[in-house]
């Protein structure tokens, strides 16, 4: 299955996507800070980031933009609270295949990672 | 807000018990009237797809953000009506909101410059459109094209963001459709207003003026080259070209071409093609003007057949030639043949010859030329674009109906219909939808009603028409030059053949008649956008997923807030009958104590000032239907025994009051016109009846409830399942859950959700005091009685609300 990383400023929030996804049989790495997560997906091939928007120093579509550098073909699903369209076009455009806008659901988490997993369209 | 919502609840619903159940009827028919709102909205913007209706992609936009504010007081109802339980109902309608309007959303245009590009500089389709893009890679190939420059698409942005037109002009093209022409061409002059009274930002003047300078003295020829129009779509002809403008006038005639954009047949061109305003992005040719002698268009490959290159010819200007006014003279010359070129002929048809396989092989397709001859003679391309042609389907199979006259095929395609003789231009807004259509000549205003076109046949024109291509494009039969069209009759029934040019008497088979549905960008569009429209998630109420969390659309979210809506106020008040202190005392023949609390015109005027009202002061149709068959004739009531609640009168202790007077025994209703929430207590039985009945089908609804009893578990049981078994045959949803049945009656009309009513009171007043007499046998005969006894009182009255006098 999927090796995903999951990037959230508040750590029980990653905690309970690791939770979601883990029972799908897939390997979940968590991160709060956006140094460590970018180094570990340089070290590490992973096939899914979940990022949050809000994040610590930077912002969820500057990391967005440096995972895209550092491993093009990583799939990326955003992660926000209070979304503008602005934010979520650029995000697209900067290649991300999915948005999730919380409050997160479990159906709804499992349905766009199988998604984006499988490579279908998303729009 | 929200906490002085909160507050307000509680103050209310401590202190002022019966204002509360007034104020939460308000609330309810508050989410009522919501609930219709957004269910039609919705229907509104499902129809455009599933109908494929000719509109803007604007006014989807427009619809569903009115359905996203609906839905947003809707669930302000909800919330109304029960603050705490409903509070996260709002994070989800944001969520949904978000989903959907990005799924609306188009990237904003591009307004950076360049704002003008010469011809002889490299220009991508994005900023100069399809005819500039052409028209470099020609002049950079060395082939005679006139001087010029394109001001950019990201020009035409620019003038409408710094004019801000963008919201006046997408309001117009969310109130027009194509159906209401009237309407259309008034919403299209507007819009045009609009441009001609723009200004054009200093930035882009600037840039303009610099293009000019360079182009010298010369009278200049200004052309549309919009972005996406010599893609898929050619947009043939759709745009305005000016001719022998002068320098000075540029800046007026470059928003004459920008208008045109929106003129009736170009945008009825557009909206056929499914595409939004703002994708298509207007870029402006500005020419060196050739003074011409004589024009036309050259197919590098025929229309007709693809050996042969095909060049039309008129004298002066070309613009009647593509117009489909006038009759080309024409030249068919065979590819690969050594053609004689001295002959009678214009001298520059062999030129003419040469560049157009010389186009054809740089482009790699057959190629659609306009050119023109100066007065000395030199030849001039003005525009080159890939050839929409479409072979006309000769394996078709011929139709065995008289023939009536025959023509040269236009464009293919086989249609049945009645005949409309054009017979002046002024008329093409009085076509009939799906008329074949004979005129004159191809005019160009047969365009803008082209969705209204079965087929056309007409006396002239040519295959080389803007008409011709068009209707190729739309799949609209199309037979020209047909010499015998005075054969023809307004009303007349006719099959075209356009694939052979052949006019038959009569209807064809329909299944030789095709039709197909082009895919276009909006119906992609439209799918993403009816996922968070009006697919609906949420299918079963009483499953364990029917929860905020699961919904995923607004459908999902309309749907939820009425079910749970109606659940509020099924449990509206408690079996202590709190909030009945205003409530009056209803005088019944039969023995029941009752007392009724009018919410909204449920008794007469009168009766509000008396404190024991009779059932003919009672309006409320619900409460009549359900009377009607409590009281009726057929069931027999033992006057000694008064009906309230013993249970909580043994509670209270037996005898040390009147029951009859304490609004905590008796049964009660809650009455609106045209709802009703009614509580009856009849001994040990306790049973609820919630429903509106009105004139709104999708509304309707009866929600029921019955529970407790005095007699041993067992027997209580199985009146249930008697009660049970009547309901499931008169079209009830039931469920028993130990000893509580729920039974309910939705969105149906008003006549059968009456009947429902009326069943219910006669199986409530059969069976009050049931349970002390059944067993297992009985049950089935019981029902089966029941059954037969309301079939008989319903086939020998009319309406069950004619009988309520009893």
């Amino acid at each position: 299955m999927a090796k995903i990383a999951v990037l959230d400023d508040v750590y029980d929030a990653g905690i309970m996507v690791q939770r979601i996804l883990t029972r799908k049989d897939h390997t979940v790495h968590p991160f709060t800070e956006e140094e460590d997560f970018l180094y570990f997906i340089k070290k590490e091939k992973i096939d899914l980031a979940i990022l949050d928007i809000k994040l610590k120093k930077l912002s969820g579509v500057e990391v967005l933009e440096e995972a895209k550098k550092i491993s093009p073909e990583i799939k990326v699903i955003m992660l926000t609270g209070y979304p503008t369209i602005e934010t979520a076009q650029r995000c697209l455009q900067l290649g991300a295949d999915e948005y999730l806008v919380k409050p997160i659901d479990k159906h709804e988490l499992e349905e766009k990672v199988a998604k984006v997993l499988s490579g279908e369209d998303s729009g | 807000m929200f906490i002085t919502q909160i507050f307000s609840y509680w103050s209310r619903q401590i202190f002022a018990p019966g204002s509360l159940l007034r104020k939460k009827y308000q609330y309810f028919r508050d989410l009522l009237a919501l609930d219709r709102y957004c269910l039609e909205k919705m229907a509104e913007i499902e129809e455009i797809h599933y109908r494929s209706l000719p509109c803007d992609y604007a006014r989807v936009v427009r619809l569903c953000r009115e359905l996203e504010q609906g839905v947003g007081k809707l669930i302000k109802s909800i919330t109304a009506l029960n603050p705490l339980r409903y509070r996260v109902l709002r994070d989800y309608h944001h969520k949904v909101s978000f989903y959907l309007d990005l799924a609306l959303s188009i990237n904003n245009p591009e307004i950076e410059p360049p704002y003008v590009l010469g011809l002889d500089e490299e220009l991508r389709e994005e900023l100069g459109g399809g005819k500039a893009r052409n028209l470099s890679i020609i002049k950079a190939k060395d082939f005679p094209t006139p001087n010029g420059f394109c001001i950019t698409t990201h020009a035409f942005n620019s003038l409408i963001s710094a004019n801000i037109l963008r919201p006046k002009i997408n309001d117009v093209l969310s109130q027009v459709s194509l159906d209401r022409i009237d309407d259309f061409e008034k919403g299209c002059a507007q819009i045009q207003q609009l441009i001609l009274e723009a200004v054009v930002p200093d930035h882009v003047q600037e840039q303009i003026q610099a293009g000019l300078d360079k182009l010298g003295k010369s009278r200049l020829a200004v052309r549309s080259s919009a972005f996406g129009e010599d893609g898929d779509l050619s947009f043939a002809g759709q745009y305005k070209s000016l001719l022998n403008v002068d320098p000075s006038d540029l800046d007026q005639a470059y928003k004459k071409v920008l208008a045109s954009k929106y003129s009736p047949r170009a945008m009825t061109y557009r909206i056929h093609a499914g595409l939004p305003d703002e994708l298509l992005p207007m870029a402006v040719l500005v020419l060196e003007m050739v003074d011409p002698q004589e024009s036309g268009v050259v197919y590098s490959s025929g229309v007709k057949n693809r050996d042969e290159v095909g060049i039309y010819i008129v004298s002066g200007l070309g613009d009647k030639l593509v117009s489909g006014e006038v009759k080309a003279r024409e030249y068919f010359i065979k590819k690969n043949h050594d053609f004689d070129f001295s002959g009678s002929i214009p001298s520059y048809l062999e030129n003419l010859y040469n560049h157009a396989l010389d186009l054809e092989q740089l482009f790699g397709k057959p190629q659609d030329i306009e050119w023109v001859v100066d007065k000395q003679g030199k030849l001039f391309i003005l525009q080159t674009r890939s050839l929409q042609a479409i072979k006309p389907d000769s394996d078709a199979p011929g139709l065995d109906l008289p023939v009536l006259a025959r023509g040269e095929w236009a464009s293919p395609g086989l249609v049945s219909g009645k005949i409309y003789i054009l017979e002046s231009k002024e008329d093409i807004s009085k076509i009939p939808k799906g008329s074949i259509v004979v005129a004159g000549g191809l005019y160009p205003g047969l365009t803008a009603a082209i969705s209204n076109l079965g087929g056309v046949i007409s006396r002239e024109g040519s295959a080389a028409s803007h008409f011709a291509t068009i209707a190729r494009e739309s799949s609209l039969p199309l037979i020209i030059n047909v010499s015998h069209a005075d054969v023809f009759s307004d009303g007349q029934l006719v099959t075209m053949d356009g694939n052979r040019g052949i006019i038959h008497d009569g209807k064809a088979d329909p299944r030789m008649l095709f039709s197909h549905k082009k895919k276009t960008w909006l119906t992609r569009k439209m799918k993403k956008v009816l996922e968070h429209v009006s697919t609906l998630n949420l299918k079963d109420a009483e499953s364990e997923d029917f929860i905020p969390q699961n919904c995923l659309s607004m459908h999902d979210l309309i749907r939820f807030t009425h079910e749970m809506g109606v659940r509020e106020m099924f449990a509206l008040a408690d079996r202590k009958g709190r909030g009945l202190q205003q409530s009056k005392v209803l005088n019944l023949e039969i023995p029941l104590v009752f007392r009724v609390l009018n919410l909204e015109e449920g008794l007469t005027q009168e009766a509000e000032a008396q404190s024991n009202v009779a059932l003919h002061d009672v309006k409320c149709r619900p409460f009549l239907a359900m009377f009607s068959g409590l009281a009726h004739e057929k069931i027999e009531w033992d006057h000694s025994i008064q009906h309230f609640d013993w249970e909580e009168f043994d509670k209270v202790s037996a005898g040390v009051f009147d029951p009859t007077k304490s609004s905590l025994l008796s049964s009660y209703g809650l009455l609106a016109r045209d709802y009703m929430h009614v509580l009856i207590r009849f001994g040990y039985h306790f049973v609820v009846v919630d429903s509106l009945l009105g004139q709104e089908k999708e509304q309707n609804y009866i929600q029921f409830s019955f529970k407790g009893g005095g007699a041993e578990e067992s027997q209580r049981v199985m009146r249930l399942e008697a009660i049970r078994l009547v309901f499931e045959e008169f079209g009830f949803n039931t469920d028993i859950r130990g000893d509580l049945l729920k039974a309910e009656y939705n969105r149906e009309n008003l006549d059968d959700t009456e009947k429902r009513l009326k069943i219910i009171g006669y199986v409530l007043g059969k069976t009050r005091l049931k349970d002390m007499s059944m067993n297992e046998e009985k049950i089935q005969t019981l029902a089966g009685e029941y059954i037969e006894e309301i079939r008989t009182i319903l086939n020998n009255e009319a309406s069950p609300g004619e009988i309520h006098d009893h």
